[in-house]
């Protein structure tokens, strides 16, 4: 509760602080610009849990942070939070809590409180969260438990302090124990997701909609598709399988073992296809595009990168850590990414080239100039394919000279690509159609309607699959061409993924 | 001064229009030199209290400033200033979209359903737009038992639209409306493209797909206007035959009315109608509106019981009462400096006097060329002057950090929500210059013969720049750069008025270069800054509206009959033409991508710096909002100490 007193205004607060554990070692084991990365992504991960359980970020003090709450046991629970969505990328971090007055003036805190609460982390282990006396007899909540670490001596503090290691026990967000043992393959692999997505729910705030009682064997009820979110539709039964809330994501690549997912507050999520897993990387700016390939994703920064004069390429491995910024001749405007035929392919809307990217070497290696305003691109079928915004043409490069040698007219503007069933597939989000193409010919074979907006596209098992700026995620047949609604959604559908039997999509707010 | 007077001080009444677009007091952005903002929880205790703003009334300007006087004062549909934008936004007028009154970084730039019901369903084709109303939602006192329905967004419109105001509003984002352009011209009794099905259902009928036009129903024209109970057949409502001093009696849809709204005697003629006495010289006093419901409105948290705006005579009376404690906030809702570095850096040194705070501001200042007039018909020599100019000192002579930051881009990053914030294909250490980068783009110049880097060619000497108070310093810092690569500018000030409509608007003079002219938009889509060089004058068909003077997108023709002897110019018309019918991130993104464009393959002007917006509050403050979309203060977003 605030009040006030006399001149100077003080506030029962409770007092945070976050330390990255051997940091001097990461820094020099890591290089200047993953370690930056790194913490970039570690600040992304703090804030998003601080939002979570409305702390306040009051300094940044190099690999730490000073945060305030209001209530001592969302200050723990947000700890505990923050060290599970670090360990996912293998940092470890120790927390001080302390409650008690202080100083607040704007967005500042000062006082004895925040005195205590530093001297508190400096006793705790890496992965604790050590708190004061006082924090534990404030508590309330079930959910948190605490040990006893003894009486400790603070340095320039007077009196002795008591400290305790405070664990929070965060509700099952579903069990995996209580899964049945007779599921199918398809459903065993249900309360990995659930699970390992709670891990990720806890990295990055997200929720998993996956219903317990489908965990525990029972009737899978009807999940509910949320803005903000990834969804997960299963290819053979077009049922929606997994909704995972993820802030403003845009774009979304895809290969055997990894979804990627870009999100436009600058952060890149891997999600582990087999367990679920969902690990966020920060990125050092806005992301243009992603692809996968190479057990990697290929992450696009054409709207600038800090600290760097043009765009780049950051190549992302499973590994979190594994990252290499690879800089792009005509960075700037680099508007699509697409990986295959040896090579991932940046076209750039500004300066109207292609860039080849060597996926050995990872330099980029080839520049063309292609037509005005590429707008996307892709490869498959032995060729790279380009779609112009402005030009409204679809040109067919060779991989290996990149020389052109083919083309075909659009009659719209064109906003995305997918190679599929011998056939190129030109999405335009504006003229509500997806044009197909020979991809051995550049022979335009037809114009599909799709008034729903089509953006993203991608080729499936056995179905073209097209997410919808109105709502909705379509499949197409590839031999009869009609399209068919498999999911509406509350928000624009931006991006499409394949990933073995199942589809991925991003629903925006 | 009456509004009138205001708007007649402009040579010609759709010059004002000019000012709003290219001076742009409007919006802000996060400012990452700030304390951190304490974002209060929606059920935090802190609710209740009088929040105490003060102005200083000597630090306001002819435009756009805080004029409690003037009679467009809170008029939604006439004023844009930040002061009538901020207030309305937070406090006493919904609109049928909006923002929650906070940065980008808070989720300020995301566009939210407030009086309608939900997102906006459009057709297939783009061009109609079905708007839900939300039921159930009443005006403030006295016509608290008046339900807000669909028929009050439509007078809201008409009104906008109206024959007699089409010299005082500035309506392009909004022209595209079917019947919009037949109605302000007089030639149509009502706009053909407004239906009302139902009380809650809008449908609007556009002539051509605007992919952000639920972007442009956030701005204040859609703040409803309720019917006359006296004159149901009034087409304005109670705004009939207010063509200003409407804001003085308007009736709230907001979280606050202004004191006195429940005495307000529709009964009586306009012109007999006493003011809210919530309005009066130096003092603007609001309070809760009852028929508010927070549950209808996650939009506003609207913290304090009562504000109490009152104006002061000097800066140094609004620092005082800081000081004193008689105020919580000063609130400068005007072109920046808003407060003097020195108040702000004195404040930033001793934090027991209170918090000082800045936010970036959409507003970006730059120099522009002309595209048409050697030497700035060579590229090489536009980005040369990109690459040498000091920007850091012309943020000095703007007023230092508390006023401006340098900027690398065009549009005002809350406009593209951030995509660009890393983008500056032309930084410099410490934003100084660079004359080695700079002389080896001049090189490349058919200017310079030699390749020196210097221009010796006789076009680059006396090259006129025509500026506008307060710009001279900066021209002169500008031109002292210039001179370092060989261009010898001779500075002409102009006074605003042949600023704005003789230098920048008429293209026949020939203007070779410009400093004085910002750029903003009038919500929180880029498409208010970048269609305007949608071809000279393609945006209207009133030339002087285009500010274009780089004289991108002229045709041969045009440029021949204007007596340029340059008759081929950049063209971005097809890139604007790409990026108007797409819907939300992908607009956001083409638009990016355009703004990429301009600073890299046509390098029409040298963006120099994005205005900032400093206020400072007393440590009774314990939250403070920044509004994204009106680039000042959320008073709704103000909690107390108790």
């Amino acid at each position: 509760m605030l009040r006030r007193g006399g001149t100077s205004q003080r506030r029962l607060t409770t007092v945070l602080f976050t330390d990255i554990v051997a940091s001097t070692e990461h820094a020099a084991r890591l290089g200047d610009h993953r370690w930056r990365d790194l913490v970039a992504t570690h600040h992304a991960i703090v804030r998003e849990r601080l939002r979570h359980f409305h702390g306040h970020e009051v300094d940044t003090a190099g690999d730490g942070f000073l945060t305030t709450f209001e209530q001592p046991v969302a200050a723990i629970r947000c700890a505990a939070a923050i060290i599970e969505a670090l360990a996912a990328i293998d940092l470890q971090v120790r927390v001080g809590i302390h409650t008690g007055e202080a100083e607040v003036t704007g967005g500042k805190v000062s006082g004895m409180t925040v005195h205590v609460a530093s001297r508190t982390l400096d006793e705790a282990a890496p992965g604790e969260i050590l708190v004061t006396s006082t924090v534990r007899e404030v508590t309330s909540g079930g959910d948190v438990t605490f040990s006893d670490r003894g009486v400790h001596r603070f340095k320039g503090l007077p009196d002795e302090w008591h400290v305790f290691a405070a664990t929070w026990h965060p509700p099952d967000v579903a069990t995996p124990s209580a899964a049945s043992g007779e599921d199918t393959a398809r459903r065993s692999r249900s309360p990995a997701l659930a699970v390992s997505v709670a891990a990720g729910a806890l990295a990055l705030g997200l929720v998993v909609v996956v219903a317990a009682a489908w965990l525990t064997g029972g009737a899978p009820p009807a999940l509910a598709v949320v803005p903000d979110s990834v969804v997960t539709i299963d290819q053979p039964t077009d049922r929606l399988t997994a909704v995972l809330p993820l802030s403003m994501p845009t774009g979304i690549a895809a290969d055997d073992s990894s979804v990627w997912v870009l999100s436009q507050d600058d952060l890149l999520t891997r999600i582990d296809t087999a367990s679920g897993a969902a690990t966020p990387v920060g990125l050092p700016g806005s992301p243009s595009g992603v692809a996968a390939g190479d057990g990697a994703a290929w992450v696009l920064l054409g709207y600038g990168v800090a600290g760097e004069r043009g765009g780049v390429v950051l190549r992302v491995g499973t590994d979190s850590q594994d990252r290499e910024r690879i800089p792009l001749e005509d960075g700037n405007g680099a508007t699509a990414i697409a990986y295959g035929e040896d090579g991932a392919w940046v076209v750039n809307g500004v300066y109207d080239s292609l860039t080849r990217i060597d996926p050995v070497t990872r330099d980029a290696v080839d520049v063309a100039q292609v037509g005005w305003q590429p707008v996307a691109v892709a490869a498959g079928e032995g060729a790279v394919w380009i779609a112009h915004g402005l030009e409204r043409s679809l040109w067919r490069i060779d991989p290996d000279t990149l020389e052109k040698t083919g083309e075909a007219t659009l009659t719209d503007p064109p906003t995305a690509i997918a190679i599929g069933f011998g056939r190129v597939w030109v999405t335009s989000s504006t003229g509500n159609t997806v044009v197909v193409i020979d991809a051995a010919t550049t022979t335009r074979l037809a114009t599909i309607l799709v008034e729903q907006s089509p953006r993203g596209i991608a080729a499936g098992a056995d179905a073209i699959w097209v997410a919808c700026g109105r709502g909705a995620f379509m499949r197409v047949d590839p031999v009869s061409l009609e399209a068919t609604t498999v999911l509406s959604a509350p928000g624009p559908a931006d991006g499409v993924a394949v990933s073995g039997d199942e589809v991925w999509g991003t629903v925006q707010t | 001064m009456k509004t009138n007077d205001r708007w007649s001080a402009a040579r010609r009444g759709a010059g004002l229009r000019v000012l709003v677009m290219v001076i742009g007091l409007l919006a802000a952005l996060p400012g990452p030199l700030d304390a951190a903002a304490e974002p209060p929880e929606a059920s935090s205790p802190a609710s209740g209290g009088t929040l105490r703003v003060v102005v200083p009334r000597e630090a306001q300007e002819p435009f756009g400033g805080f004029d409690e006087r003037a009679d467009a004062f809170l008029d939604s549909q006439l004023d844009t200033s930040r002061t009538t934008h901020g207030l309305t936004r937070c406090c006493l007028g919904r609109t049928l979209y909006s923002y929650n009154g906070r940065r980008t970084a808070e989720g300020g730039s995301h566009l939210q359903p407030d009086l309608a019901a939900g997102p906006p369903d459009v057709s297939p084709d783009g061009l109609t737009w079905t708007i839900a109303i939300k039921p159930g939602l009443h005006y403030g006192p006295p016509l608290q038992d008046v339900e807000i329905t669909a028929g009050d967004f439509v007078r809201s419109f008409e009104r906008f639209f109206a024959p007699t105001l089409r010299d005082v509003v500035f309506t392009f984002e909004l022209m595209d409306i079917e019947g919009a352009a037949a109605y302000q011209a007089g030639t149509a009794a009502t706009i053909s493209g407004l239906e009302t099905p139902d009380d809650h259902t809008l449908v609007v009928h556009l002539s051509a797909p605007q992919g952000d036009f639920a972007e442009r129903l956030a701005t204040l024209v859609t703040v409803p206007i309720p019917p006359d109970p006296e004159h149901p057949e009034a087409r304005f409502g109670i705004a009939e035959e207010a063509d200003s001093g409407y804001g003085r009696f308007a009736v709230s849809s907001g979280p606050y009315m202004l004191d006195g709204s429940a005495s307000l005697d529709l009964s009586r003629p306009v012109s007999e109608r006493a003011a809210h006495a919530g309005i009066a010289p130096g003092r603007v006093t609001l309070v809760r509106n009852p028929s508010w419901d927070p549950a209808t409105d996650p939009l506003r948290p609207a913290y304090a019981d009562r504000i109490e705006i009152t104006v002061v005579d000097t800066m140094d009376d609004a620092v005082a009462a800081i000081d004193t404690g008689t105020a919580d906030l000063l609130w400068n809702p005007r072109t920046p400096p808003t407060i003097p570095a020195e108040v702000y850096e004195a404040f930033r040194a001793d934090p027991a006097r209170g918090a000082a705070r800045i936010d970036r501001v959409a507003v970006v200042r730059a120099i522009v060329m002309n595209l048409a007039v050697p030497p700035f018909d060579d590229i090489h020599v536009r980005k040369a002057l990109n690459w040498v100019l000091d920007k850091q000192r012309l943020v000095d002579l703007q007023g230092g950090r508390s006023a401006a930051q340098p900027v690398g881009h065009i549009v005002p990053d809350a406009l593209v929500d951030d995509l660009l914030i890393d983008y500056d294909p032309y930084a410099t250490p410490g934003q100084r210059g660079d004359l080695a980068a700079a002389r080896a783009e001049m090189a490349r110049s058919r200017y310079d013969s030699d390749g020196d880097g210097l221009c010796d060619a006789t076009v680059c000497q006396h090259v006129r720049m025509v500026t506008r108070e307060p710009f001279e310093e900066a021209a002169r810092s500008a031109a002292e750069d210039f001179a370092k690569l060989g261009i010898d500018l001779d500075i002409e000030v102009h006074d605003i008025n042949a600023f704005f409509f003789e230098d920048t608007a008429d293209p026949r003079l020939k203007v070779p270069i410009v400093a004085g002219i910002a750029w903003h938009g009038l919500n929180l889509g880029a498409s208010g800054v970048l269609m305007i060089f949608d071809g000279v004058s393609s945006v209207t068909t009133e030339p002087d509206l285009a500010a274009n003077v780089t004289m991108m997108g002229a045709t041969p023709q045009e440029l021949g009959g204007w007596g340029y002897d340059v008759v081929d110019v950049p063209n971005v018309d097809a890139r604007v033409g790409d990026c108007v019918p797409r819907m939300g991130a992908d607009q956001l993104r083409c638009w990016a991508s355009l703004d990429q464009y301009l600073m890299e393959r046509v390098v029409p002007w040298v963006p120099y710096s994005q205005d900032r917006n400093a206020a400072l509050t007393s440590p009774r403050v314990i939250a403070y909002g920044y509004d994204e979309l009106t680039s000042t203060t959320s008073l709704d977003q103000i909690a107390l100490w108790e």
